[in-house]
């Protein structure tokens, strides 16, 4: 397998990024955007940048991933359950888990695989979740046998300022049966699912104030009303998977901004446990 | 009260009698039940167990489940099936079973003896009459024929009274026939009038045990006769000698029974819901029934009743139990063995395939399978992966992902089809192999769209280092240079091992020594060719790891990010063992903005050909990419391969024109951008066009002497992407107010300009002032080049 061993940048130029990846798909950074950043990731092979702590260096991926798939396995703390998360296609440095709770610790068990063996388990950091925000995050079907759902960054909604939640109610199915003894007969179905509201500005606080985009309203009308499945997480820790059954909005015409608040309405369809969510 | 019992198991699934197995049932009471008694029978219906009154071990309410075991006493045998009832019971006696008024029988009935009675006529006598009827199928013992003489109407009563079929009867008066007595004639049987004679008219015989009854058709003399044929069953008379046949009804009699009521029988109406060890209360007293007949409603008492009941006497049945019905059916079948084939404690493999057998002893047929692993820890067994139900007899499953060191667990459940679930032991194993080594830890971060970010391959970082091109500068000072000897300036800083690059192909060597004082110069390592007298040359220094002279320009081009101004430095990413591995399918993206000076280079000669970047493998020749700028464009070669192979091929004759020469392989432009290099030299050049026919490639540029190559030189391609900065390029000088170069725009001399001593003459348009001290973003691809302006 070639190497990249020598990378040289002749003199009389000022250099801000340069960026060597392995081509995948349509994966890779768009740069030609206002600002751009480049970051190293799953394709990087030399990245140079100049970072204000003086790190000058060269990132690039190390040759132990090279060739290997890796089996990710998640460890809530405190659970002795070692859930499955994902086998990784060769080459892939990292993915995203979306599928955990706030205020909640997780550690990850990683084994390097090839065709004829596995390694022993890696263990990751343990790390705390804490969010402020409320999220709904869309997502698409990869695989049907493992339930595995794929996000792409631009259907996670969160929702930062002025969130407010409603009372979440469980419905089940119970019939009552009077019957010629003093106690009546209960009669049970299988349901038994949430629903709930809850109402947020649209938009974001930044450096600059508040930010929201005319087109934001828009963009997330559309996003409730397409067939997405949807994952619903709040600030407890609560997570279930979705589908959004209402939408509402009001522009608060006494702000400069025109702030948008939403209300939403959601009801569960599934229970987020027995999901894979994932993101690259 | 006691209702028919629900949930009754097993149902449709069989049960081993070689094991202790047990029925159960969920109570439907307003009571509660206290005992049972169990009643099995064969397929034929013959009782083989009937137990005892047995409690239940506690008392059952509504909804409880009682359990009745079937223990290896009933008898029961694999491979067969049988039906039970049970009998429920409760403490009093106070259900009410049904109620009625006694029965005045009127009912005559026959009892089905042993042996049966075959298909015939026969014929029933009660009082004057008689009732003949034909018996047209076989009836079996048990079952009772009933003449009632409320509606004349004679029934079959069979399966044990639950069946009737009525019979169609022809009455008798049976005194309207005479008797006459036959005696036997050789096979027939004859009776010869007397010289009274006789009248026609009504007669009966009896033969052989049979009745016979007739009407002769004319009054016959003495010496006429009636005879009677036994084997054709036929009467004839003969009158005059004239034999005529008569007709006749001719049946066997049955002798029946009259029912009549007793103290200790009494007849009711038929109920299949009565049952001996119920309650029969007539008035004020209550009697054991001992016998109850479906077929004929006579139930018989243990004690007598103070008066034969009548048909005034109104009587309640009443019951501490009931039977379950209808009668349940119990299949017996062998408990199937299952077992993992190959099992083994240890495997060595990350894959494998478990192989199980399934053997059942009276043919009952698999209907699916299910395996489950599972990972074993000190936490417990956790599942890992199931089959699912298989519906196959092809009792396999592979698993590949086994871990080394991890202990796990397998097992496989069979179901019959008699809904036998049968499943192994679950049996332990441990994975042992040599592991791969994977010692990086795996990085969780947590990321602003509430997910969890794991990394589990650590990006190396390697530093750079600088090599400044400024240290010593000058111009070759003699004549006399040969390519192992040559002649610097004297009295500069020039040491061995460093590095000599000279002229405007940048020439390198290393310097071996170096005189101060009349600056002769040999090199360890040679230069391509010797120089000319009054070439630029410059010494690259030792690798720099402070990167002095390098200046960081903070928030440049824009807010929150640095660009490192080179200046005369080179900045050099560089690694034994490689930096990382190449992207056969790869995208470079730059940033940079070009010095002013940046296409006189380090030599301070203007080249149209100015390097930028270059990335390079060690490992081969082939993987090796230079972005460059040259004239009004950027781009990317990198070495042209066939089949991992460099393209290239030797010089075969030079050119009459500078820029001209000839080649021994075919070069094809239709694939795109093509450069050539010589390997002696290092000199590229772009080709602008290939002859086919004489393999004669023109330049775009000629060739000095000293770059110029030799036949029977070595020479590759380089396959390249390019796209221009500028677009429409026009060279124009103009005499305008200012000295400031407006590099996006066309400068044009009008008619109404006019001369000024003041004015500068400023070049316009031109590709330095297009692209230096510019900022461009580059993506480059194997394939394609896109440049766009930056610093925004």
């Amino acid at each position: 397998m070639a190497t990249l061993d020598k990378v040289q940048f002749n003199s009389n130029i000022t250099l801000d990024f340069a960026h060597f990846e392995k081509k995948y798909q349509d994966k890779n950074a768009d740069i030609f955007v206002t600002n751009y950043k480049p970051i190293a990731n799953n394709y990087t092979r030399s990245l140079v940048c100049f970072e204000p702590d003086g790190d000058y260096d060269s990132k690039g991926m190390s040759q132990d991933a090279l060739g290997y798939v890796f089996s990710i396995y998640r460890n809530e703390i405190g659970d002795s359950v070692l859930k499955p998360i994902y086998t990784t296609s060769v080459g892939q440095l990292s993915i995203v888990d979306y599928n955990v709770r706030n205020q909640k610790q997780y550690q990850y068990y990683v084994f390097k695989e090839d065709e004829e063996a596995s390694s022993k388990a890696s263990l990751s950091n343990i790390v705390d979740t804490c969010w402020w925000d409320y999220a709904i995050i869309g997502m698409d079907l990869e695989d049907e046998d493992t339930l595995t759902y794929k996000v792409n960054p631009k259907d996670v909604w969160l929702f930062q300022s002025n969130v407010a939640s409603d009372s979440t109610t469980q419905n089940f199915s119970k019939t009552t049966y009077q019957t010629l003894t003093a106690y009546p007969t209960i009669s049970m179905g299988e349901s038994n699912y949430a629903t709930g509201s809850f109402s947020g500005l649209i938009g974001r606080v930044r450096k600059n104030g508040y930010d929201e985009d005319v087109r934001l309203l828009e963009d997330w009308n559309n996003f409730c009303a397409n067939s997405q499945l949807k994952l619903y997480k709040d600030r407890k820790g609560h997570k279930y998977i979705v589908d959004i059954t209402s939408s509402s909005s009001q522009v608060a015409d006494e702000t400069r901004e025109q702030a948008t608040t939403v209300n939403v309405g959601w009801t569960q369809i599934g229970d987020a446990d027995n999901y894979v969510i994932i993101g690259d | 009260m006691i209702y028919q019992p629900r949930s009754i198991q097993p149902t449709y699934k069989s049960i081993d009698a070689n094991s202790i197995e047990e029925i159960s049932l969920v109570m439907n009471t307003s009571d509660k039940v206290t005992a049972y008694r169990l009643t099995v029978y064969d397929w034929e219906n013959n009782i083989i167990y009937q137990g005892d009154k047995t409690n239940f071990a506690v008392d059952l309410y509504n909804g409880d489940t009682g359990f009745i075991e079937l223990g290896r006493d009933i008898g029961l045998e694999n491979g067969k099936d049988y039906k039970w009832i049970a009998r429920l019971y409760q403490n009093d006696a106070n259900m009410q079973i049904t109620y009625g008024n006694v029965i005045e029988p009127t009912l005559y009935n026959y009892n089905i003896p042993s042996g049966g009675l075959d298909e015939d006529d026969y014929v029933i006598e009660v009082g004057d009459y008689g009732f003949s009827f034909n018996l047209p199928l076989d009836a079996s013992q048990g079952d009772v024929l009933c003449y009632d003489s409320y509606d004349d109407t004679i029934i079959l009563r069979y399966n044990s009274g639950t069946s009737e079929s009525s019979l169609a009867a022809t009455k008798i008066t049976l005194g309207n026939f005479a008797d006459l007595t036959m005696t036997q004639d050789g096979d027939v049987y004859k009776y010869t009038v007397s010289s009274d004679g006789l009248n026609a008219a009504d007669y009966h015989i009896q033969v052989l045990g049979r009745d016979i009854w007739f009407t002769t058709l004319s009054d016959l003399k003495q010496g006429d006769y009636i005879t009677y044929n036994p084997t054709t069953k036929k009467v004839t008379q003969t009158y005059n000698d004239i034999t005529i046949s008569l007709q006749s009804i001719n049946a066997i009699q049955l002798q029946v029974t009259q029912a009549l009521n007793t103290t200790t029988n009494v007849y009711l109406k038929q109920n299949i819901n009565i049952k001996p060890g119920m309650l029969l209360n007539i008035g004020e007293e209550t009697k054991e029934i001992t016998d109850y007949s479906i077929n004929t409603g006579l139930c018989v008492v243990s004690e007598a009743f103070n008066h034969i009941p009548t048909h005034d006497d109104r009587y309640i049945i009443y019951s501490d139990f009931i039977e379950t019905t209808p009668e349940n059916v119990l299949y017996v079948r062998e408990t199937p063995v299952v077992t993992i084939t190959n099992y083994q404690s240890e495997i060595t493999t990350k894959e494998y395939t478990f192989t199980g057998s399934y053997t059942q002893s009276d043919n009952v047929p698999l209907i699916y399978f299910i395996w489950n692993l599972y990972s074993v820890t000190e936490n417990g067994a956790q599942l890992i992966k199931t089959s699912g139900k298989v519906y196959s007899a092809n009792i396999q499953f592979y698993y590949n992902g086994f871990k080394p060191g991890e202990t796990y667990r397998v097992e496989l459940s069979c179901e019959t089809e008699f809904g036998v679930l049968t499943t192994t032991r679950a049996l332990n194993f441990v994975c042992n192999y040599t592991a791969l080594s994977y010692d990086d830890q795996p990085v969780t971060v947590s990321t602003e769209d509430q997910g969890l970010r794991i990394s589990w391959a650590t990006l190396t970082s390697d530093a750079p280092y600088s090599l400044s091109t400024n240290q010593a500068t000058g111009y070759i000072q003699s004549n006399n240079n040969s390519s192992y000897t040559i002649w610097l300036e004297r009295g500069q800083d020039i040491f061995p091992g460093q590095r000599i690059k000279v002229g405007e192909n940048e020439l390198e060597g290393i310097i071996g020594t170096y005189n101060k004082n009349n600056g002769k110069t040999t090199l360890s390592m040679p230069l391509s060719h010797a120089p000319e007298n009054g070439e630029f040359y410059y010494i690259i220094t030792e690798p720099d790891y402070n990167l002095t002279g390098i200046n960081i320009l903070n928030d440049v081009p824009y807010n929150g990010v640095n660009s490192a101004q080179l200046g005369k430095n080179l900045l050099v990413y560089e690694k034994r063992g490689g930096l990382a591995t190449w992207a056969d399918d790869y995208q470079v993206t730059m940033q940079f903005r070009p010095d002013e000076n940046f296409f006189f280079g380090d030599n301070g000669i203007y080249n149209d050909m100015i390097q930028i970047a270059r990335y390079k493998s060690e490992t081969d020749d082939i993987h090796d990419l230079i972005i460059y700028a040259r004239n009004y464009n950027f781009g990317a070669m990198s070495p042209t391969v066939n089949n991992g192979d460099l393209v290239g091929g030797q010089v075969t004759q030079l050119g009459d024109n500078d820029n001209q020469l000839y080649v021994s392989e075919d070069i094809d432009l239709s694939q795109g951008l093509r450069y050539i290099c010589f390997v002696n030299s290092g000199y590229t050049d772009k080709i602008e066009n290939y002859d086919s026919e004489t393999n004669m490639i023109t330049l775009s540029k000629d060739m000095s002497t000293s770059v110029k190559p030799n036949v029977g030189d070595y020479y590759f391609l380089y396959s390249a992407v390019e796209t221009s900065f500028y677009a429409n390029p026009n060279n124009t000088f103009v005499l305008q107010a200012t000295n400031i170069k407006n590099i996006y725009a066309d400068y044009i001399w009008t008619d109404s300009s006019s001369w000024n001593d003041d004015y500068y003459w400023v070049e316009g348009g031109t590709q330095i002032g297009r692209a230096s001290d510019n900022w461009w973003k580059v993506k480059i691809t194997n394939d394609d080049i896109k440049v766009l302006e930056g610093g925004v």
